[in-house]
């Protein structure tokens, strides 16, 4: 049972419709997220990423987002849910961790407040029991002095403070799965560190699975079981997290490798140009126009052709035909 | 003669007082000594609040220091008449790191960059409009761009029209407030390729002021790690980061995330946060976190000691 799949997702489309054209956020997405796994997800800001995290909540504020495809949790279709029931599967079964803990507390209620109000939304028990149960979690993130945290208002903590109350009051109600977008970008770089590892720890000890959504390699490699790298929406690369950065195969994941910082002075090789824009994008590979090995073939290439080995998934057409490419390759 | 010169600069903010309560006092900098020379970066690192940006503020002269001076090319700044300083502002110029909200939204790019331009140099517009071209393709953008307004632009291309504002007048000294915090990784290797070849084609000097000690080694000739107020360590020709000494770069150094899993180093969750209270102590800034604190780190403040040549460091428990 150790690979059990909580949340998966088959052939995810999501889209806007507008006076421009067609939005196309996120392209035919298949992920499966496992039990006590981490699936890290990494991409440049308006690829996609939160769209898709938001959309598996179904927290898509604007009514004319289209959702296609299928979201499946622990065999339950979640698109065809009612709002209502929807509510009841957020936070109990699929919690969320957002990116800036500042704006998502209210400032009005006290950290005490929101662990009640989250917990007895979903079970019936009386406001002290919460309120044991908040305490808690408030402990397994190693929080100092918990009672009077409880009691403190949130601009009375510091945004590393808040991040981890966020991911206390997440796990309050054992979910199946947690979506963390971007949860250390807006703190710190040693308080980062704490709250990856707070993170680690207790994802392991409750057995959750995790879709961890960043822009940093270095978190994702640290973090993640299992990686997905996006692309103007679609998933262009997919491996096991050591497979996928020792040897990388898409161009797009080697350039986002070779544009990071070392230690080192070596000068940076970074990619060249922009991504396109998603109004209309058409079913070509949308990296083409950065790409420094692309050829002639990559122009007939259809993005829902999939190459690579078992699991070391490839969109791009120099996989496709030649699975011996690859296998040279990472040999 | 070096090109800027930092003497013991403090500065305070002070809160309005309340009807009875007390005034609160901020220690934002505190007596600071940097140096920089002609055509090197110095880069400045430390995590936010720990007056880094104060700093260059008041070394643009945006602030005025409550104790000490600042001297750029042998004058003081604060003390220049307007005039005086008007002359010095040509040669001292910033990129900050919120791009979008240091350009007019209403202007297009020729109006944003030919600002500095008109300010100082008398062209006529056909020769404003070909310098406008020409600072737009030194950064990297296309000629059609210069009637474009900044809605139209992605945030690498807008940082790249901030840098071109900065250079326009040929400066001599160029204050980079987190220019790269808030770029993707792709695009931060590429603003600071240009800037490391501006750097080098218009004999320029950085300030490069960041929280990323990554991208600081990449592009500075001489590192300084700030902490609460004051400057911890200053280190020159860092070849290798491991180098530095102070108990608090380590850490910082330590908390960098390594990409590739295989090698080590990993998550540790024991590292913990500045404490607020910013309260004027007598001793050691770095106490309450440091794991190698002794008596005398309670009682005197630590002094630079010279470990190498270039290399400084402030701590009673290194470097003596």
């Amino acid at each position: 049972m150790k690979n059990e799949v909580v949340l998966k997702t088959d052939n995810l489309q999501v889209f806007l419709p507008n006076n421009q054209g067609i939005l196309r956020a996120v392209n035919g997405v298949d992920l499966e997220i496992k039990k006590g796994k981490i699936l890290g997800l990494v991409g440049e800001s308006g690829c996609g990423k939160s769209v898709m995290s938001l959309s598996l909540l179904g927290l898509l504020k604007n009514k004319e987002w289209k959702i296609e495809g299928e979201i499946e949790l622990r065999g339950k279709n979640l698109l065809s849910l009612s709002k209502e029931e929807m509510r009841k599967v957020r936070g109990k079964e699929m919690a969320m961790i957002m990116q800036n803990p500042m704006s998502v507390f209210d400032p009005l209620t006290t950290i005490g407040g929101h662990f009640v109000d989250t917990i007895q939304n979903h079970i019936k028990i009386t406001t002290k029991e919460a309120k044991k149960i908040a305490l808690e979690n408030l402990k397994k993130v190693s929080l100092p002095n918990p009672e009077k945290i409880m009691k403190q208002y949130p601009f009375q903590l510091s945004g590393g403070m808040l991040q981890r109350v966020m991911i206390a009051i997440a796990i309050a109600l054992n979910p199946a799965v947690l979506i963390a977008d971007e949860p250390t970008t807006a703190v710190d770089v040693t308080v980062q560190h704490q709250i990856l590892g707070q993170l680690k720890k207790l994802v392991k000890e409750h057995n959750t699975g995790v879709l961890l959504v960043s822009h940093d390699l270095g978190v994702i490699a640290q973090m993640a079981d299992e990686v997905a790298v996006m692309y103007c929406g679609y998933i262009v690369e997919k491996a096991p997290v050591e497979e996928l950065f020792r040897h990388p195969a898409h161009p797009y994941t080697k350039g986002l490798l070779s544009s990071r910082f070392q230690l080192t002075k070596r000068r940076l090789k970074p990619i060249e140009g922009q991504p396109p824009s998603l109004i209309n994008l058409s079913n070509q590979c949308p990296f083409l126009e950065r790409c420094n090995e692309a050829e002639e073939i990559c122009t007939k290439y259809r993005m829902d052709e999939i190459g690579g080995i078992k699991n070391h998934l490839v969109r791009c057409a120099k996989y496709v035909t030649g699975n011996e490419v690859m296998l040279h390759e990472l040999a | 003669m070096s090109l800027l010169k930092v003497e013991n600069v403090s500065k305070v903010y002070k809160s309005d007082r309340f009807l009875w309560g007390q005034q609160r006092i901020t220690e934002a900098v505190k007596n600071v000594d940097l140096i920089i020379e002609e055509g090197t970066c110095l880069g400045l690192v430390g995590e936010s609040g720990c007056g880094k940006s104060t700093l260059g503020k008041v070394i643009l002269g945006l602030l005025k220091p409550n104790e000490g001076e600042v001297i750029f090319q042998g004058k003081n700044f604060c003390k220049s008449n307007g005039r005086r300083q008007y002359g010095l502002r040509r040669d001292l110029q910033v990129v900050f790191q919120d791009y979008s909200s240091s350009v007019n939204p209403k202007h297009n790019v020729e109006k944003i960059i030919s600002e500095p331009i008109r300010n100082y140099l008398k062209l006529s517009p056909l020769e404003e409009k070909k310098k406008v071209l020409e600072l737009l393709e030194i950064v990297g953008l296309n000629q059609n761009d210069i009637k474009k307004y900044p809605h139209q632009f992605s945030g690498g291309q807008l940082q790249r029209i901030c840098i071109a504002k900065a250079i326009a007048l040929k400066p001599k000294l160029i204050v980079l407030d987190e220019a790269i915090s808030s770029l993707d990784v792709s695009v931060q290797a590429q603003i600071l390729n240009l800037l490391l070849s501006l750097k080098e084609q218009f004999h320029l000097s950085y300030l490069f002021i960041s929280h990323d000690i990554e991208a600081v080694s990449y592009i500075a000739d001489r590192v300084a790690i700030m902490y609460l107020g004051r400057i911890v360590e200053e280190a020159e020709n860092i070849k290798n980061l491991e180098e530095l000494k102070h108990p608090y770069s380590k850490k910082l150094l330590a908390s960098v995330l390594n990409p590739y899993p295989e090698e080590g180093k990993f998550l540790d969750s024991s590292f913990d946060e500045v404490s607020i209270s910013k309260q004027i102590s007598c001793g050691c800034n770095y106490i309450e976190r440091c794991e190698k604190a002794m008596e005398i780190c309670h009682q005197q403040v630590p002094t630079f000691n010279s470990v190498a040549e270039g290399h400084k460091i402030a701590c009673h428990c290194e470097g003596i």
